[in-house]
């Protein structure tokens, strides 16, 4: 329990960017060891906010399928569309247009698979990201001269992870919680700082954005690559 | 674990006074605000809280006008929408420029729509939900209340990085946390905001707040980059000139692509 409430400490003290917060977390003897229990119950107190967002949601929320009756009901029910359900073109056009729509609208309907799922992938998200930023920015600031330690870095960076807590007002339905992104990149510019002392601004700030383009590039690697097997295999096929 | 933590209470009287004072002094451009904030411990929660608390006045005040949307039925709500259409309607052929035959039209058929919808609107809000209607009444007004305070955070955390960035490039030594500590302070007029639901003279509040916390935004780069008048200015306005150069050139770009693109067509 005293682990528990040391860790939130630290945490609110990483979220308003004091200095000797980082340090300490650099300080730690298994950098990834403490790292994982920083951003493990960032993403547990998120998920479990995010679960009770999610039952008040769908408490608010009718059914679906009776939704979509009384929508259709009510359109029927206008004169501007028995006009147009005139044109068996235009019928069609609706009816395919209507069954997409509806589709894509039960993916995001509040339902208890995504509370649990939200459990699962909270915390696996925030870990996945962390890890991402940590291997990659680590490995820009070693190579542009940065002298912390990789045990540093993670647990430095895990710490920056702090402005994700704000989700925990997720519980409270259609509430928009803006700014996190930023307030992190903050956090994670002065873990940065802190472990590679030595790295002036600059070189700091590449090693911060290192990750993130290194995504779109991952991605946009990844996506030309599916495309060039979908165009092959669709040239094979005709 | 570090001594320097503080544990937030609620502020004594003394306390509240020397906070207004301290607004009222830095929203004046006076040093000694922007130097208590510059100098202040190497923690951003002083700046944090500020902000938090502008943004919830700015929500409290908002929540407080839209108060009667909780009681409401959403019918209503579409019934206030067509009286303000019509209301409209009825000054711009008072005052200013008469409507167009076309606009006119547009507009009757928008009214027409929106009075065939309101029989839906009413079968829909009556289709059954686990809580009663009211929850989602209330969740959505909590929401927007309470997402004022982020909403001012995003924008204040947005701006300062930017300034920040070209304060440092046009030769500032500030260090980041007492830029932003002492940036929380350009917030503080945009409390005008809260009084942007009085119609046409609340935007104006609103823009005059806008407007005077970048001449405070001066005074913070000022304070804590050690700049000159004209660097700082330079440095507050240098993000909205990148973004209008950025703008102006994807605009270009996108004209030039599709006159390109008419030109080169076979036809």
């Amino acid at each position: 329990m005293t682990a528990l409430i040391d860790s939130f400490n630290l945490l609110q003290r990483g979220l308003f960017l004091e200095p000797n917060a980082y340090d300490e977390a650099a300080d730690a003897e298994n950098g990834f060891v403490e790292g994982l229990f920083l951003v493990l119950i960032i993403g547990l107190a998120v998920a479990a906010a995010a679960f009770v967002g999610g039952i008040l949601k769908w408490g608010v929320t009718p059914d679906l399928a009776q939704l979509e009756s009384t929508v259709l009901n009510g359109l029927q029910a206008m004169p501007w569309f028995q006009e147009l359900m005139r044109d068996p073109q235009a019928a069609e056009i609706f009816r395919q247009q209507w069954d997409m729509g509806w589709r894509i609208a039960g993916f995001f309907w509040p339902r208890p698979v995504q509370w649990f799922g939200a459990l699962i992938l909270t915390p696996l998200g925030l870990i996945m990201g962390w890890l991402w930023f940590a291997v990659i920015a680590h490995l820009v600031a070693k190579a542009l001269g940065g002298e912390g330690g990789f045990g540093q870095t993670l647990a430095a960076t895990a710490l920056a992870s702090a402005p994700a807590l704000l989700h925990i007002l997720g519980f409270i339905p259609y509430i928009t919680i803006a700014g996190v992104g930023t307030w992190m990149l903050l956090t994670r510019y002065v873990a940065l700082r802190r472990v590679h002392e030595n790295l002036t601004w600059p070189r700091v700030l590449i090693a911060l954005f290192a990750p993130s383009i290194a995504l779109a590039l991952f991605a946009f690697a990844f996506s030309m690559l599916a495309f060039f097997l979908l165009f092959s295999v669709v040239s094979a096929s005709m | 674990m570090n001594q320097t933590s503080t544990s937030p209470s609620a502020p004594s009287p003394s306390q509240a006074s020397i906070a207004l004072s301290l607004a009222r002094d830095a929203v004046a451009l006076k040093p000694e605000p922007y130097q208590n904030m510059v100098s202040g411990k190497p923690s951003i929660r002083r700046g944090v809280l500020i902000v938090l608390a502008v943004g919830l006045f700015i929500g409290v005040v908002q929540a407080f006008i839209s108060l009667p949307a909780l009681f409401r039925a959403p019918v209503a709500l579409t019934e206030a929408d067509i009286a303000e259409i019509e209301q409209s309607l009825d000054m711009m052929r008072q005052f200013g420029s008469p409507p167009t035959p076309e606009m006119e039209q547009l507009f009757d058929i928008y009214v027409q729509m929106l009075g065939g919808m309101i029989p839906l609107i009413q079968q829909i809000s009556e289709l059954p939900t686990p809580l009663p209607p009211f929850f989602n009444r209330l969740f959505i007004w909590l929401g927007g209340w309470l997402s004022s305070p982020f909403a001012l955070l995003a924008k204040w955390l947005g701006l300062a990085i930017w300034i920040m960035l070209f304060a440092r490039l046009l030769g500032g030594r500030g260090t980041l946390m007492a830029y932003l500590n002492a940036s929380a302070l350009t917030v503080i007029p945009h409390l005008l905001t809260a009084f942007a639901f009085i119609p046409c003279f609340g935007g104006l509040l609103a823009l005059l707040g806008s407007i005077w916390g970048l001449v405070m935004h001066v005074k913070v780069v000022e304070t804590s980059h050690q700049l000159t008048r004209g660097r700082a200015v330079l440095a507050v306005l240098s993000p909205y000139i990148a973004f209008l150069l950025l703008m102006g050139f994807l605009t270009a770009l996108f004209t030039a692509l599709i006159f390109f693109s008419i030109l080169s067509s076979p036809s």
